[in-house]
């Protein structure tokens, strides 16, 4: 068997919020300038791809990225409130430089409910269905799923597929692959825009 | 007996016997529903340590008792894709349903085949629906498939055979490389995402031809597995080559629509 390409996973473009260095969890700011740039990338970068299921988180800042990139491909994708990111609670808005401890707390204790928030494994109780649904319907369509999401989405791709969060990680406006083949078997990958520095879920 | 008589009573006698041959076929369809309904089950997955998510994935169905409360079910390998969490079967999707645990015995989806047996352990009666031969079946050969398609409730889809088994030649290339349709053949009923894995139950033998792998979305055309390329892999061996088999595979050449066996 060749490697089939079963699903792609776009993060956003970036926010005020990104630039900010701030947990954006359940807030729901606009793509600033920078954003919108992101999603033309990503739209020059998939342009010509035929796609099977085009899923997205109903963020606005997903909404408006999906918008961008499939401009020409006359699709829409279903919105889901289940790939929201990972509701930080009280932590949304406030600094990681001053709070990146705390939500390391969280991320070791995955039990450990974030007050006014979820618990890291809500959180991957709550996406992993919409995961594994875009990646199997890219196996039973025979074309690839097309999910706009956020990056602690793409943090739990990573986990679920190698127990590694870090595993697809991308930067705003980048793009990771879920990809089937012989030798790796099911496994993602950073396709653009490859992050370089190791992040939390929380970012 | 006068020519008008001779006529009239002979008609009569051949309007019974279609009458009587369409019964037998109403009655036969009807116990195959029946017993399709109450072997097909939805396959869930369970999340979750400290809260438990339960999602459906696939449709499966029970095809042999291989012990007194042990059943084999079928359905497709690739609802395995990824492995995380334990796998579940329930009568019908809902939350007061009863989860029944499943075990993992086969599974394929790497390879040419597609397919998955689980063990079901259950003192419930459940009816069986036997494993059969697609090369038994003909183009627009009435079918079956019991399904969950777009997570509803279990549901009947009626339908035909709609294509012969396919190769890499079978689809246009400027349309796509049919990765997804080689060795299958086309079915023609309702089924969407959640009716992967589901039998299609040719009616006229009342047994499992093929297995529902895939589709592009909702639509009324979907691939299918077929049977015997996977029989193999649950008896160890192929079935051998009976005279009564030859004979039918010899009048099959001839049959206008024989030809849809690929292999």
């Amino acid at each position: 068997m060749d490697t089939k390409i079963l699903s792609y996973f776009v993060r956003h473009g970036s926010t005020a919020l990104n630039d900010s260095n701030s947990f954006r969890g359940e807030s729901d700011p606009p793509l600033d300038e920078h954003g919108s740039q992101d999603a033309e990338e990503v739209k020059q970068f998939l342009g010509g791809k035929d796609f099977g299921e085009v899923i997205g988180s109903d963020k606005l800042r997903v909404q408006q990225t999906a918008g961008i990139v499939l401009e020409k491909q006359h699709k829409l994708p279903v919105l889901t409130p289940k790939l929201r990111p990972w509701n930080v609670g009280y932590l949304t808005g406030l600094s990681k430089d001053t709070h990146g401890s705390e939500i390391d707390k969280y991320q070791e204790n995955p039990d450990m409910v974030i007050p006014r928030g979820e618990s890291l494994n809500q959180f991957r109780g709550r996406v992993n269905p919409v995961i594994k649904f875009a990646i199997k319907r890219g196996f039973e369509t025979g074309l690839p799923s097309l999910v706009f999401a956020h990056s602690s989405v793409i943090h739990q791709v990573g986990h679920l597929l190698h127990g590694d969060h870090e595993a697809g990680l991308v930067k705003p406006g980048g793009v990771a692959v879920v990809k089937l083949s012989k030798e790796k078997g099911l496994h993602v990958e950073p396709l653009f825009k490859p992050e370089t520095k190791r992040t939390g879920y929380g970012s | 007996m006068g020519l008008k008589k001779w006529l009239t009573v002979s008609l009569l006698a051949l309007l019974s016997i279609v009458c009587a041959n369409e019964i037998v076929k109403d009655v036969r369809t009807y116990l195959v529903e029946k017993r399709a309904t109450e072997a097909t089950f939805v396959l869930i997955e369970q999340w979750g340590v400290t809260e438990t998510i339960t999602h459906p994935l696939c449709t499966a169905t029970a095809y042999e008792k291989t012990g007194k409360d042990t059943y084999h079910l079928i359905t497709a390998g690739h609802c395995y894709l990824v492995e995380n969490g334990k796998f579940f079967v329930q009568h019908d999707i809902g939350k007061k349903q009863t989860l029944y645990p499943v075990a993992v015995l086969k599974h394929e989806f790497d390879t040419p085949v597609d397919f998955m047996v689980l063990e079901l352990k259950t003192n419930e009666k459940i009816p069986t629906i036997p494993l059969g031969d697609e090369r038994d079946a003909s183009l627009y050969d009435p079918i079956l498939d019991v399904n969950f398609s777009l997570m509803y409730t279990k549901h009947h889809s009626h339908g035909v055979i709609a294509s012969n088994i396919m190769d890499e030649s079978s689809m246009d290339p400027d349309y796509g490389d049919c990765e997804l349709c080689v060795n299958r053949y086309m079915v023609q009923l309702f089924a969407g995402p959640g009716a992967s894995g589901s039998s299609v139950i040719d009616l006229n033998s009342g047994k499992i031809i093929g297995v529902l792998t895939g589709g592009t979305n909702a639509t009324l055309g979907a691939m299918v597995e077929p049977i015997s390329d996977f029989k193999p892999w649950l008896t160890g061996k192929p079935k051998p080559a009976t005279l009564w088999s030859r004979l039918k595979m010899r009048w099959k050449l001839f049959h206008p629509f024989g030809s849809h066996h690929g292999h």
